[in-house]
């Protein structure tokens, strides 16, 4: 008995493996309606085998796929009423845009007079409709991408796939055209997954973030909850720009709590208990923790590494026995620091991570 | 400039204008000898220009129907099917996930360029006679394509490879059939690499001796190469005037077909999606 699922675009239990390698591994998601979705995690996680299974370009090892309601598993792609923008953006090289935005509507069957009309619709509403006539090697990266979205979006499709769309562009047009998407699909309202490696354009984009380690999806939440409550170190360590510092210790049981001790340094947690001296890992974000030039200070022992002035703020590495730690300060003027230095985080701020890199304390 | 480097360059100089002549002599001589009334094997710039021979030949009903027509239709054929065919079979075995299609692709021309030419003769005479094919230009067309395939699909299976997956992936997910993806994306892009493809295989077959020679029995269906032998004299004396005109007709298909692709596509024998594909 299968039971049809309440979201749009639901996953369940969807495994994939080539041979041997389990790419993606009992993947589940359920997106909603009109949501924008990130699929985010280091290169080879299986994200992009995902994507593709839910385009329909690969054949799942198990588990199913359910698309507004109707179960698709078994469907071919072009049968599944979805569109994808491809990294390469894959525009044929022989069509003009014209004709490569008006291909889905071509095969389908539409009269070449409404064909036209939609292409130069779209085409106007993507800022293309004077470059329709020539060929994708004839305009620029940018205009390509938008071609590809131009081409995607033409036929009103369920579900837009977007596979690391950004990726070929310049940092400044990828800026621009992270907008540009984002306004686009707020707009359409049309449910996206979008699966990349970067996660600032996941955390600036999506309504929703599935993280992905090793094929299989760690954690899913907003951008925000994320950022906040990280379920495990590699997803700490994966968000945030820079992301998380995480430093090893050991935890220990106290009278009244317990004690991370590090290089150098011990803290006191009151509200966590563990059972016996144990492994540890402890978190604080770049831009939460602050600098003491004073050496009698409490706080974790440093060495000044590099200091990058960004602008509004400045970037300090510094290096906590052979751990790298990144702190972020608000400031425009470039700090005079001493070399060595006490890093000093708001003991609410910190998070605590066990020897499994579960976390197990996140700040109030 | 030293001594040293001129006189390397003097080395390369001869060592050029002799490979160059040995290749130029037969092309010179192609072009001198049927126009002059007594041409010999050697090149000679004819005294006195002629047009007598061409007129000998058009005059000749059966060679002018073996080079205009039966050659046109055997090569004709043979291109076609060759092209269509490799390029079908070399698109599968690409784009198919098969277990070891890697070394069945290999064993295939290793195969072919091992059992081809003589030895399959009274096997392939065989075959033809049970399926009624001798002297007929299917059972050479046939033949030919057989022979001509392997390799036909190992040149197609690299453009094919180089022809990258999400463009078919892509018109997939925009709602095209598979045929409608080969049709509409694969081919298109692929077609300099056909074309390629079929100039090979047309001058491979315009070319071919022994087969039309074996299959083919009554005169009107024999085609160029085989038809050359009506320029001997009873006595197996080549007439060469005749034999000259004859070879420079037979040769200007094969070099207008090869203009007009390298004008249209440019010839590479290798894959590779020049953008645009103009």
């Amino acid at each position: 008995m299968t039971i049809v699922p309440q979201s749009f675009l639901s996953l369940q239990d969807l495994t994939k493996a080539f041979g041997k390698v389990i790419a993606v591994d009992k993947v589940s998601l359920h997106i909603e309606k009109g949501k924008f979705f990130a699929l985010l995690g280091p290169s080879g996680c299986g994200k992009t085998t995902t994507l593709r299974l839910v385009a329909g370009l690969e054949k799942p090892s198990s588990g199913r796929i359910f698309i507004d309601g109707r179960d698709v598993t078994a469907l071919p792609p072009q049968k599944r009423d979805v569109a994808m923008v491809f990294q390469d953006y894959a525009l044929y090289p022989h069509m003009t845009l014209r004709q490569n935005i008006g291909y889905p509507l071509k095969v389908r069957g539409f009269p070449k007079k409404s064909i036209a009309t939609r292409v130069e619709e779209v085409a106007e509403h993507l800022m293309i409709a004077d470059i329709l006539d020539r060929l994708p090697s004839q305009v620029s990266g940018g205009q390509q991408q938008r071609a590809a979205v131009a081409r995607a979006i033409v036929h009103a499709p369920k579900i837009f796939l977007f596979d690391e769309p950004l990726s070929n562009l310049d940092a400044k047009l990828r800026l621009e055209a992270r907008a540009f998407l984002k306004h686009l699909q707020k707009e359409l309202g049309i449910t996206t997954v979008y699966v990349t490696h970067d996660q600032a354009e996941a955390m600036a984009m999506a309504d929703e973030i599935g993280v992905m380690f090793a094929g299989r999806v760690v954690q899913v939440g907003s951008p925000l909850e994320l950022y906040r409550y990280p379920k495990n170190r590699d997803v700490a360590a994966f968000i945030g720009n820079p992301p998380m510092n995480i430093l090893p210790g050991r935890l220990e049981p106290k009278a009244g709590g317990s004690q991370f001790s590090g290089e150098g340094y011990t803290l006191f947690f009151e509200s966590i208990h563990v059972l016996e001296d144990t492994r540890a890992y402890l978190g604080f974000r770049p831009e939460q923790a602050q600098l003491m030039c004073d050496l009698k200070d409490s706080g974790i022992p440093a060495q000044l590494y590099a200091v990058q002035p960004l602008g509004s703020e400045v970037l300090i590495t510094l290096l906590v026995g052979t751990e790298t730690v990144y702190v972020k300060l608000y400031s425009e003027s470039l700090p005079a620091l001493p070399d060595l230095v006490r890093v000093k985080v708001d003991p609410s701020r910190l998070y605590l991570f066990d020897s499994t890199g579960a976390c197990i304390k996140v700040p109030k | 400039m030293d001594v040293k480097a001129i006189f390397y360059k003097i080395i390369f100089v001869i060592f050029v204008v002799l490979i160059t002549s040995f290749f130029l002599l037969p092309i010179l001589w192609l072009v001198a000898a049927p126009f002059s009334a007594q041409a010999t094997l050697r090149v000679t710039i004819p005294s006195v220009v002629t047009v007598k021979n061409f007129c000998a030949i058009f005059r000749n009903t059966f060679a002018v129907r073996a080079l205009f027509l039966n050659s046109i239709l055997i090569a004709g054929g043979t291109m076609f099917g060759v092209t269509l065919f490799a390029t079908l079979a070399a698109y599968a075995i690409s784009r198919l996930n098969i277990r070891g299609r890697d070394i069945f692709a290999y064993l295939l021309v290793l195969f072919s360029s091992v059992v081809t030419g003589t030895a399959a003769m009274v096997p392939v005479f065989l075959l033809l006679y049970y399926l009624k094919l001798i002297d007929s230009y299917l059972g050479v067309i046939f033949v030919l394509i057989g022979g001509l395939l392997p390799t036909g699909i190992f040149l197609m299976r690299d453009f094919v490879e180089s022809l990258p997956k999400s463009y078919e992936e892509s018109a997939l997910v925009s709602g095209a059939h598979p045929w409608q993806v080969f049709r509409d994306v694969a081919i298109p892009i692929l077609r300099p690499g056909m074309m390629v493809l079929a100039v090979w295989a047309f001058v491979q077959a315009w070319g071919d001796f022994l087969i039309p020679l074996i299959v083919i029995r009554s005169p009107s269906k024999m085609p160029a190469p085989v038809a050359i032998y009506s320029f001997y004299t009873e006595g197996g004396t080549p007439v060469l005037t005749l034999i000259s005109a004859y070879s420079l007709l037979y040769a200007i298909p094969v070099v207008i077909l090869y203009l007009l692709v390298n004008w249209r596509y440019g010839f590479r024998f290798f894959g590779g999606i020049k953008g645009g594909g103009k």
